[in-house]
């Protein structure tokens, strides 16, 4: 009686604390951990920082409104975005989210049958998680660099 | 999409369920006699890997689609209204709505027979567990997940601050299905339980427990059952395929062609 009692105790606390630690992890608190991971589905919508390879922190001056705001995208549709040329020429444009519209997003209600659990994250074309190069990934950088 | 990648996080999710699921099965079983290993539990398994390597990017696609053309429908001063409100209060409403929307939605899944026909995939399981809460044809998800969240695209809800919350229903509902009976009391009333569940599994088509996750629609609608014992026996009365491919295609087949192709599959 008493084993009994301490095996169903024992598997509804490692069954609480399974969902727990997932839950924690979907929320992103355990990101700083896992920064190889491709298994993280984001919290904002948007790529995380754990999916940046370089070590030095960087951010294109040209999209931080975008990054670090909660209206970040995923990707890009033409239509929903209004382009602003920053620097009076063609190639140099900010996003701005129009907040009135729904954003394209993985974090999404399941059905009342299951949820999905993982998820890997898809990379998307606007942020370009990979960099090589500080200071030439920075657009306005690059630009002050080549007039020189 | 990296297709290694893909697979490596359905596996995970596959290993993530298998720990959780499996030992409550075997220490708190709702029906002690059915194995982890039972009948059909491949077929389950096709459906789960089908989710997450196909279906679930083909549904997330279609109701970016359908966000993206609602924008076009709704107003942005409505939207704008709503989002003055506080976001506590966005959170309640969109939880509400879609609960209210889902019981009716589902509800209509058991009475119009053209729904009928994708929403009894789910329904043929006669065994249920974790697994088999996988079970789901993928035009049932397209409705079903739409319905859901249809509050937050109308109102433009982001449903990233409700992540927390979503990630717990969607195990929950994988949980509801489980081959498990572990009484929560009176919070069954508020975030539902397999008890309940099971009886709507039960091999009568309009047998009750309509609710996506809380039973207070059913409470309220007048659908609410929870007998003290398991139903007997899960699954529907009509015939139906009890493979991946004939479960996948009979529903999006008109009769007529269905007995024609089976009969020349027999011949």
């Amino acid at each position: 009686m008493r084993k009994s009692n301490l095996i169903k105790g024992m598997t509804l606390l490692s069954a609480v604390s399974f969902v727990t630690i997932f839950l924690l992890y979907r929320v992103g608190k355990f990101d700083h951990y896992f920064s190889s991971t491709s298994l993280q589905t984001s919290t904002n919508g948007g790529a995380m920082s754990s999916n940046y390879i370089d070590t030095i922190p960087k951010i294109d001056s040209t999209q931080k409104i975008m990054l670090s705001s909660s209206k970040s995208i995923i990707i890009i549709d033409q239509k929903r975005y209004r382009f602003i040329d920053t620097l009076k020429t063609k190639k140099t444009r900010v996003l701005y989210f129009d907040p009135t519209k729904t954003k394209p997003t993985e974090v999404i209600m399941s059905s009342s049958k299951s949820g999905k659990i993982f998820s890997p994250i898809e990379s998307p074309a606007i942020y370009v998680p990979v960099y090589i190069d500080s200071i030439t990934y920075d657009t306005l950088l690059r630009k002050f660099k080549k007039r020189q | 999409m990296n297709f290694l990648k893909l697979l490596l996080a359905t596996g995970a999710s596959l290993l993530f369920l298998a720990l959780v699921f499996i030992p409550m099965e075997k220490v708190f079983p709702a029906k002690p006699n059915q194995k982890i290993l039972r009948k059909y539990w491949i077929l389950d398994l096709c459906y789960f890997l089908g989710q997450y390597l196909l279906w679930s990017g083909v549904v997330l696609w279609v109701l970016n689609h359908f966000s993206f053309w609602l924008d076009n429908i709704v107003s942005k001063d409505f939207r704008g209204s709503i989002q003055k409100q506080p976001i506590w209060l966005q959170a309640i409403e969109v939880l509400f709505f879609s609960d209210f929307l889902i019981y009716w939605g589902h509800r209509l899944q058991h009475k119009v027979d053209f729904l009928w026909r994708f929403h009894k995939v789910h329904h043929s399981a006669e065994h249920l567990d974790w697994l088999a809460a996988h079970r789901e044809h993928p035009i049932d998800s397209i409705y079903t997940i739409g319905i859901i969240n249809l509050p937050a695209f109308i109102m433009g809800f982001q449903l990233e601050a409700l992540t927390a919350i979503i990630a717990f229903r969607g195990v929950w509902a994988i949980y509801i299905h489980s081959n498990v009976r572990l009484p929560i009391g009176p919070l069954r009333i508020l975030i539902g339980s397999p008890e309940l569940h099971h009886w709507h599994h039960d091999i009568e088509r309009d047998a009750g427990n309509y609710a996506n996750i809380s039973p207070l629609m059913d409470k309220f609608f007048g659908t609410y059952t929870c007998p003290p014992v398991e139903p007997e026996n899960f699954g529907i009365k009509e015939e139906f395929p009890k493979n991946y491919a004939g479960q996948m295609l009979k529903p999006m087949l008109p009769d007529s062609v269905w007995r024609k192709f089976k009969l020349k599959k027999r011949n």
